[in-house]
């Protein structure tokens, strides 16, 4: 896929996000930078708790932010907007959520819950106008018409999903944040919804950022990747350039944990196991630093020229 | 958490103030004030004479603090001040010094209809009212309390001493009363006479007596007592010898003032039967008791054997007792306890003094408050049992028995302790009713009764006390939470 | 007989001859099949009806609900009942009779029928129960939604509701209705000026646990307004809260009415109410027990009937108990 790398349609600068105040005072994610491009799929990949949804919920104004800025399309929106602005933001940036059972407005119909944002932002012209909006985008996403009558319970997980990634995608946005859209979801219609995400990002040139907690899921539909442990993005790299290289004992420990679906290849497989003691960042702090183009790392001093050394040692032995 | 506790009792102290200045503010400024005189027969009698009738009127409004009033008496010693050749004579000369007088202070002066003689009257504005009601509400006696012109030289001290009268005891001289801090051998063993509530004057009904005693004074039948006096003479007297209180000079008793061998000689009368706030009090405490005693068992065989026949029979005895109104219910169980126990229907039949009196109205006082303590105390029971310590005790072999002995008690009490406030507050609302149902002088009786009168005083009152009792008693629920769990933290910002 | 069954059982299962591969045709792949759902459309208020007529105890009390309301709201409307009516006071076959064909609950001291009275009074009664129990459960459902869900308003109301929840509810009845004088209207509003802040503050619970939800957020994400998020996303979640509500305060509103009544606070002289009846044929209970306890029973009947449909109904529209 082309992606215009000069076109930069969401910016993170030092974000720092924190929950509660004085002593209590909880600090989820801090120093956190990065771009994503128009019409590209990032990825940020961490566990549980690492701050990868919290970012994302920063991004939509969910969470308020306490430090740095979130910039898209060259606007400021982590801080007071004009109410113009604020719809316009609000219509451009959509979320697919993790548990389509709990996302979704039990006691509402179909109808409703995917016409909520053209309610919202008087995005129909008609009653028949908005009929024909929701009945092309459900069918869009491999529902039936019948279905707009019903209440989301009546529905399957992977359906409940696909009616989700509807009501987003009607705003026509231009990000979509996804917030582990499958995981939720039974196995066998993951690659489902994976597909979908992928048809419509090629019909309308959509930027996601997927957030997910495995590497396996998002190797095949990312661009880039953004490996986030305890609040601090670890590595970023394109996601060839990831697995191939993977330079953080982070991201290593990671990479190791995903499956292998051939045993007697699983069985010589080591798992590795990550433990933040063995970094010494007593003396020499650490900061984001490029190691290759577009390949960023999570260093001090020392670290650094360890890592460009490795790559150099992989580029000879490629060579 | 010491910091909380003050914050509490400060917001506890604002709120019982709040709503009492609302119930004044509407009440003195909604209710026409003329009611009072409604069921007032001296009005009635002073018909004849309106010179007198004004005169009553205009007095009983001032002592409601409705307005100033002099009467010409009073009126003419204060304009004496200004001009001294005023006198109560109706003439021009008189008029014009008087109106002087009267423009100066804000007060308008009228006529009496028959003997045109002069008086002035000030509408209190509603502030001042207030201002008087809160300046006066606390009284603290000390020895500079009483200024007799008569008695210059009165000492003026507090010791504690042996007293000849009444025993061990801070007396006081130039206090009011006589002891300060005295101890004997009713409840709660220790009392004093320092610190009074004075909540005004109470009228139409108790007219002229103060609140705070109407409510809080005994009642019933004189009671004798033999004391032996100072003078070492012993002698059977009804005079209530602990409440003795400084009689001036020019009004003093000379055989009292020998009999006791001081100025302390205005006594009142011991009488027989509990207060109104004692009679409430004591069905009140027996009938939280009660409620307790029966609501507890009751929940936890509802919750153990949910499902089954005592938990259906038991919510349909509750969902029963929730939905027939209150006064249903209080008729039909007076109804049954007069006719299965032979209980008095009525609290005065047999009086204060007779056990089976206070059968009926504490009992349904109790079951009031029954229904909502089971709910309560049983949804608690089964989400205990659903809970996942309990399913792990079972899993560990543990049978119902020991589950319920060694696990579910020992959590209960924290329900058992959250309950109290509102069981407190329910006996307040369910008193009202209940007494006057079974005639008990009670202030739950009193607050129907002083409506009825247009008594506003005592309605004021007894509004101040039933606010000051509940607020206190959530408080009071809140600290004991913490006491039986400590895991409870008052001083966390809760749920926002 | 068992044995021949079992024989029959097993002939049918046996096959008839074994399926080759040319026996099956290969049908293509209708994806849109698979996304059919077969079951009947679900309806919220059709499950609702559903559930909520499965329980015999609750057709029982709502049959006997309906028959109390027409009755309370049809009989006086013939009967010509007029509390101040004294024409019979004279004639003495008119006066305590007990209840016979004719008179069906007997007559009182002024010859007037105790059925006309008791329906009058119900009228009367259920009305102010009605009107009060609307009037609450709108303000307060309305105030404790935007309560829950606004910072700055908690702030406030939570301040108000500390100072008047400390406060004994009879209490603030009986004083505010005698403030304001006796009457149906100055009644109503004595009733229901404070009482709306207790549902207030129990729908404001109930939003704060809703408000955070996911789908609420997802609302959020989508723009949706404070306003429609209450209406749409929180309300309909607590239909069978509010009907819960509803069915608690309607009884206790009756009660109230009743006991006020009962003491002569309230209502004016002239309106006839179950409290009212039951007040002045209290010192009855001994010599014509019938004017006494008859009031009190169809009092203790029309609340009882109205909380058991209430709760039922509230049961039935929680739609856990649909499945």
């Amino acid at each position: 896929m082309t992606v215009n790398k000069k076109d930069v349609l969401l910016s993170l600068r030092d974000l720092e996000i924190s929950f509660g105040e004085g002593k209590n005072k909880f600090v989820a994610v801090q120093d956190v930078n990065f771009d994503i491009y128009r019409g590209e799929t990032f990825s940020l990949v961490g566990e549980s708790g690492s701050g990868k949804t919290t970012i994302g919920r920063a991004i939509l104004g969910i969470n308020p932010t306490s430090n740095g800025t979130i910039t898209f399309n060259g606007t400021q929106i982590n801080k007071k907007l004009s109410h113009h602005q604020e719809q316009d933001v609000s219509r451009k940036i959509q979320m697919i959520f993790q548990d389509p059972s709990a996302s979704l407005n039990e006691r509402a119909t179909i109808d409703y819950i995917i016409s909520e944002g053209l309610y919202n932002f008087n995005l129909f012209d008609s009653e028949e106008d908005r009929l024909q909006k929701v009945t092309q985008i459900i069918e869009e996403v491999g529902l039936l018409p019948e279905h707009l009558y019903r209440y989301p319970h009546e529905f399957s997980g992977g359906q409940r999903q696909r009616i989700g990634i509807a009501r987003a995608l009607i705003m026509q946005p231009e990000l979509v944040v996804a917030d582990e859209p499958i995981s939720a979801l039974d196995v066998s219609i993951r690659a489902q919804v994976l597909n979908l995400l992928k048809k419509f990002q090629r019909e309308s040139n959509l930027t996601y950022l997927f957030i997910a907690h495995d590497l396996s899921v998002v190797h095949f539909i990312s661009d880039r990747i953004a490996v986030i442990r305890n609040g601090r993005i670890l590595e970023l790299a394109e996601t060839e350039e990831l697995f191939n290289n993977p330079l953080h004992p982070y991201t290593q420990a990671l990479l190791s944990a995903v499956p292998i679906p051939d045993p007697k290849l699983a069985r010589e497989k080591k798992l590795l196991v990550y433990d933040p003691k063995m970094h010494d960042y007593s003396v020499d702090k650490p900061s984001f630093v490029e190691v290759k183009p577009g390949h960023f790392i999570y260093a001090n001093a020392p670290e650094e020229e360890h890592y460009r050394q490795l790559l150099d040692e992989q580029a000879q032995g490629v060579n | 958490m010491k910091k909380y506790i003050w914050g509490r009792i400060f917001r506890s102290l604002i709120s019982i103030f709040l709503v009492t200045t609302l119930t004044y503010i509407v009440i003195y400024s909604m209710v026409p004030r003329r009611d009072v005189f409604k069921s007032d027969t001296m009005v009635s009698k002073l018909r004849s004479d309106p010179d007198k009738l004004s005169d009553y009127e205009n007095n009983a409004f001032a002592k409601m603090n409705y307005i100033e009033y002099y009467d010409t008496k009073s009126l003419v010693a204060k304009v004496k001040k200004d001009s001294p050749e005023v006198t109560a004579a109706v003439n021009a000369t008189n008029e014009k010094a008087i109106k002087q007088w009267a423009a100066k202070h804000n007060f308008a002066v009228k006529q009496f209809k028959q003997s045109k003689r002069y008086y002035v009257t000030r509408e209190l504005p509603l502030y001042e009212r207030l201002g008087r009601f809160y300046g006066n509400l606390i009284q603290w006696d000390n020895p500079w309390a009483v200024h007799d012109k008569n008695n210059p030289n009165m000492k003026r001290y507090l010791k504690f001493t042996n007293d000849k009268l009444v025993g061990f005891a801070l007396v006081g001289s130039g206090t009011k009363y006589r002891y300060q801090i005295y101890f004997n051998s009713s409840f709660p063993y220790i009392h004093q006479n320092f610190l009074k509530f004075n909540l005004g004057t109470s009228y139409p009904t108790y007219a002229g007596l103060p609140v705070s005693s109407v409510i809080g004074g005994r009642q019933g039948r004189a009671e004798v007592t033999q004391y032996t006096y100072p003078d070492g003479s012993k002698r059977n007297t009804a005079d209530n010898v602990y409440l003795r209180s400084y009689q001036p000079k020019n009004r003093q008793d000379k055989t009292e003032f020998a009999r006791y061998g001081d100025d302390y000689t205005s006594t009142e009368q011991v009488l027989s039967d509990p207060s109104m706030i004692g009679t409430s009090f004591k069905a009140g405490i027996f009938a939280l008791i009660i409620t307790y005693l029966i609501s507890i068992p009751m929940a936890i065989l509802m919750a153990r054997y949910k499902g089954g026949w005592v938990d259906k029979l038991g919510t349909g005895i509750v969902t029963v007792l929730i939905a027939v109104p209150s006064l249903a219910f209080i008729y039909a169980f007076r109804y049954l306890f007069t006719t299965w126990f032979g209980v008095p229907d009525s609290f005065p039949t047999l009086g204060a003094t007779a056990f089976s009196s206070w059968v009926g109205p504490t009992l349904v006082l109790a079951g009031l408050s029954v229904s909502g303590l089971v709910i309560w105390f049983r949804r608690y029971m089964i989400d205990q049992q659903s809970s996942d310590y309990v399913k792990f005790a079972k899993a560990k072999g543990l049978n119902d028995g020991e589950i319920y002995r060694k696990h579910i008690f020992k959590n209960a009490s924290i329900p058992i302790v959250q309950g109290i406030p509102g069981s407190i507050i329910g006996l307040i609302g369910g008193a009202t009713m209940t007494e006057t149902i079974f005639a008990m002088p009670g202030m739950g009786k009193m607050l129907p009764d002083a409506i009825i009168t247009h008594n506003n005083p005592i309605v004021i009152g007894l509004v101040f006390i039933f606010t000051t009792i509940s607020v206190f008693s959530i408080l009071l629920g809140d600290l004991l939470m913490t006491a039986v769990d400590p895991r409870i933290k008052l001083s966390a910002s809760g749920d926002d | 007989m068992a044995k021949k069954n079992a024989a029959v059982a097993a002939e049918a299962i046996k096959p008839k001859a074994v399926a080759k591969d040319e026996d099956f045709v290969l049908v293509s792949l209708d994806k849109k099949a698979t996304e059919i759902i077969d079951t009947p459309k679900y309806s919220y208020w059709k499950s609702v009806w559903k559930t909520f007529f499965a329980n015999p105890v609750t057709i029982f009390m709502l049959v006997l609900m309906i028959i109390i309301l027409l009755m309370s709201y049809i009989q006086p409307m013939f009967s010509g009942y007029s509390l101040l009516d004294v024409k019979g006071v004279n004639d003495f076959g008119a006066r305590y009779n007990w209840p016979s064909a004719k008179y069906w609950f007997g007559t009182d001291a002024d010859g007037k029928s105790l059925f006309d009275a008791v329906w009058a009074g119900a009228k009367t009664s259920i009305s102010i129960g009605v009107i009060a129990s609307v009037i609450v459960t709108v303000v307060g459902v309305i105030v404790g939604a935007f309560w829950g869900v606004s910072k700055k308003i908690d702030r406030i109301m939570l301040e108000i509701y500390n100072v008047i929840s400390n406060v004994p509810m009879t209490l603030i009845v009986i004083v505010l209705s005698y403030t304001f004088g006796n009457g149906f209207w100055n009644l109503i509003f004595a009733m229901t000026v404070t009482s709306w802040l207790g549902t207030a503050y129990f729908i404001r619970v109930q939003v704060m646990i809703m408000r955070d939800r996911e789908y609420n957020i997802a609302s959020r994400t989508l723009g949706t307004p404070t306003r429609r998020m209450i209406f749409r996303n929180i309300l309909p979640y607590l239909t069978s809260v509010i009907v819960t509500q509803v069915s608690q305060l309607l009884p206790s509103f009756i009660s109230i009415e009743v006991f006020l009544s009962f003491l002569g606070v309230g209502l004016s002289s002239n309106v006839p109410s179950l409290g009212r009846l039951i007040s002045q044929y209290s010192p009855y209970m001994t010599s014509y027990p019938y004017l006494f306890w008859l009031p009190v029973l169809v009092l203790a009947l029309i609340t009882v009937s109205l909380y058991i449909v209430g709760q039922n109904l509230a049961d039935a529209s929680d739609p856990r108990t649909h499945m």
